[in-house]
């Protein structure tokens, strides 16, 4: 007989949506690097980062773009700048709910 | 009973558990699944890419007469009318008999032109050899009528192969009775043999899978020519899943085995999974698939053809395979080059390359698919038609430059055309040899890449004394030019060789391009070439 209660432990469903996240990805021919961030993304969903270690993740690869450019990686300078417009915009979001998240908590005057 | 509330205390307690963020991401994966698909796998697009393929596709005009047809009947096919004479040219190749025949049997097919009403006019019957190579034919009549349609007869109810028929082409003639028919010249034909093999590296069973795992990755056979032409290789592939998403490109270098020095591209082929099944699957049970590879080589030199996936998004599951042998091909490595890391493998990869025979007529090379034909009269008609095959590129009967090893110069698949680069000083020539003088003629050709290639076009009877040919001009707007080429000129009635040049346009508008440091590019495609003769 299944188990329910050990299926529906919170931690084994978020692992079967990140497996099954990266099986559609790569079912639906996309490359890796795709992949990754469609990964990401549902990561993000299931256990946020907060917006500051975004912030400082987008600094990286902001500094790691010229520096791919320079060494003439130019294929992966462009994966880099795909790479900071999406950590851009988890910035943004979770900035957005963060502060709605703050709006809440904080007492009514 | 207390087994089933703890049940349900879970199924609800997972319910309530961040059931938004579930949500989110069931409709993100929904939506991914149904939109994600890159667009060119959608199913509309698909029909459409299939046909462009099957457009460009150099099957073409190709028939089959299998064992239950006796005859072949092309509706509409051509247009004759009473009291005119007509030429017609065709390949035929008659296919080995599946019933065992031997190679010494032969055929008999007959050529014949049908009204709409049914009643036909013979033309010609041929003695074909069975399951020998591609063979040139032409038939002449004078008719009495106006007839529509073609028909291919085979006269031999034993026979139980496939009669392949192709490259049909009719000619109106001057001479148009029988007495003048049969004074005529018989025309002559520049049939290209492509299927001369130079190395063959072959085995039904394939033993070693060649895998495209990382990006930016070459696979590459190194080989020692043979030939002075390449003109195809035939490789056995295996796409995984879609084989992922753009091209892969086989390419032809120069190598030197000592240092590991590897020169300039001389050849490349782009194609993707569509493309390659369309236009290059020669067999689908063995994977066989031929890509053209033109070049033109130095004998006892080392070369090296590579498949790489530069401009190709793949994963594990959407890639290529490349089919190979446990056995080493004549001492010669295989390896794989990773953004310029060089690591040999064991093996060999599973291929056979082609050279090129032409047709020959006093020692001069006639071109593909040229034909010098006797129209009656004393006059007589030679025929060029580029259609964008790689065969065009085996044409050219020079390419000049400061440096002759690496020109610059490829036949171009994207645009159907040959393509330069120029950066090494490089021209294209072409050499037409009529046979017979010349009183009239007229040459057209166009651009390659449009109004992103500059072009110069020159034409000479001596090779010394070179003309310009411009650009046709819109009539009623000056200002705008079409990117053909186009000349009508005379002949002295003396001369039978005609030369073109093609060299890149210096001062042209696009200028701004190599101000950029990108190369200009020029280029030729669609030549036709037609010249009236002076037969006596």
């Amino acid at each position: 007989m299944i188990n329910i209660k050990k299926i529906s432990k919170r931690k084994n469903v978020d692992y079967f949506l990140v497996a099954l996240t990266i099986v559609i990805g790569f079912y639906l021919g996309w490359a890796v690097l795709k992949v990754a961030l469609l990964t990401f993304v549902v990561w993000q969903i299931l256990y946020p980062l907060p917006s500051k270690t975004l912030a400082k993740a987008i600094i990286f690869a902001l500094l790691l773009f010229p520096a791919l450019v320079i060494t003439n990686f130019n294929n992966r300078s462009e994966d880099a700048g795909v790479l900071v417009f999406c950590l851009l915009v988890a910035t943004l979001i979770m900035t957005i709910v963060e502060f709605v998240k703050l709006d809440k908590t904080s007492p009514i005057e | 009973m207390k087994k089933d509330r703890t049940t349900l205390f879970a199924i609800r307690k997972f319910a309530c558990w961040n059931s938004g963020k579930y949500l989110l991401i069931f409709l993100l994966l929904l939506g991914v699944t149904l939109y994600g698909k890159n667009f060119k796998d959608e199913h509309s697009n698909q029909a459409y890419m299939h046909e462009i393929n099957r457009l460009s596709s150099a099957e073409q005009g190709v028939y089959f007469m299998d064992q239950d047809m006796n005859e072949l009947v092309l509706e509409e096919a051509i247009s004759v009318s009473p009291n005119n004479g007509y030429r017609i040219l065709f390949d035929a190749f008659v296919g080995a008999d599946s019933a065992g025949n031997g190679m010494d049997d032969k055929i008999n097919l007959s050529v014949s032109v049908k009204d709409r009403f049914g009643s036909q006019l013979p033309i010609k019957s041929y003695q074909l050899s069975v399951g020998e190579k591609k063979v040139s034919l032409e038939g002449v009549f004078a008719s009495d009528d106006f007839y529509r349609d073609l028909v291919f007869t085979n006269n031999n109810e034993n026979y139980n192969g496939v009669i392949r028929i192709e490259n049909i082409r009719t000619f109106a003639i001057s001479a148009n009775t029988q007495a003048e028919i049969k004074d005529l010249k018989e025309s002559i034909v520049g049939r290209t043999d492509f299927n001369k093999t130079l190395h063959s590296n072959w085995s039904d069973q394939a033993e070693h899978e060649y895998v495209f795992r990382r990006k930016q990755q070459k696979i590459c056979q190194i080989f020692v020519a043979n030939s002075d032409t390449i003109s195809a290789v035939d490789l056995r592939l295996k796409f995984v899943g879609t084989g992922g998403i753009g091209n892969y490109y086989l390419e032809l270098y120069g190598y030197n085995s000592s240092d590991e020095s590897i020169f300039e591209r001389l050849a490349f082929y782009s194609f993707d999974r569509a493309r390659a099944i369309e236009q290059l699957l020669l067999d689908d049970v063995n994977n066989i698939y031929r890509i053209p590879m033109v070049a033109n080589l130095t004998y006892g030199k080392q070369y090296m053809f590579c498949i790489n996936n530069d401009k190709t998004e793949f994963n594990p599951l959407n890639t290529l395979i490349v089919l190979g042998q446990n056995k080493q091909f004549e001492n010669n490595d295989i390896f794989t080059l990773v953004r310029g890391q060089h690591s040999n493998m064991d093996g060999s990869l599973l291929f056979k390359l082609y050279g090129a025979e032409f047709s020959d007529y006093e020692g001069g090379k006639i071109p593909t698919g040229a034909i010098i034909q006797d129209i009656g009269g004393g006059k007589g008609l030679y025929t060029y038609k580029q259609n964008g095959r790689f065969s065009d590129f085996l044409d050219i009967s020079e390419i000049g430059g400061t440096e002759n090893d690496n020109p610059g110069i490829f036949y171009d698949n994207s645009v159907n055309g040959i393509a330069g680069e120029d950066n090494k000083d490089t021209s294209i020539i072409y050499t037409f040899n009529t046979v017979y003088p010349f009183d009239k003629f007229s040459i057209s050709a166009d651009q390659p890449g449009g109004n992103y290639t500059d072009s110069k076009f020159y034409i000479s009877f001596d090779k010394v004394n070179w003309q310009e040919v411009q650009m046709r001009v819109d009539i009623d707007s000056p200002k705008i030019v079409s990117n053909k080429f186009e000349i009508i000129t005379s002949g002295d009635g003396k001369q039978n060789v005609i030369y073109i040049k093609i060299i890149c346009d210096q001062e042209s508008k696009t200028k701004k391009i190599s101000e950029l440091n990108a190369a200009k590019l020029f280029g030729i495609k669609n030549i036709n070439v037609e010249a009236e003769l002076r037969i006596k």
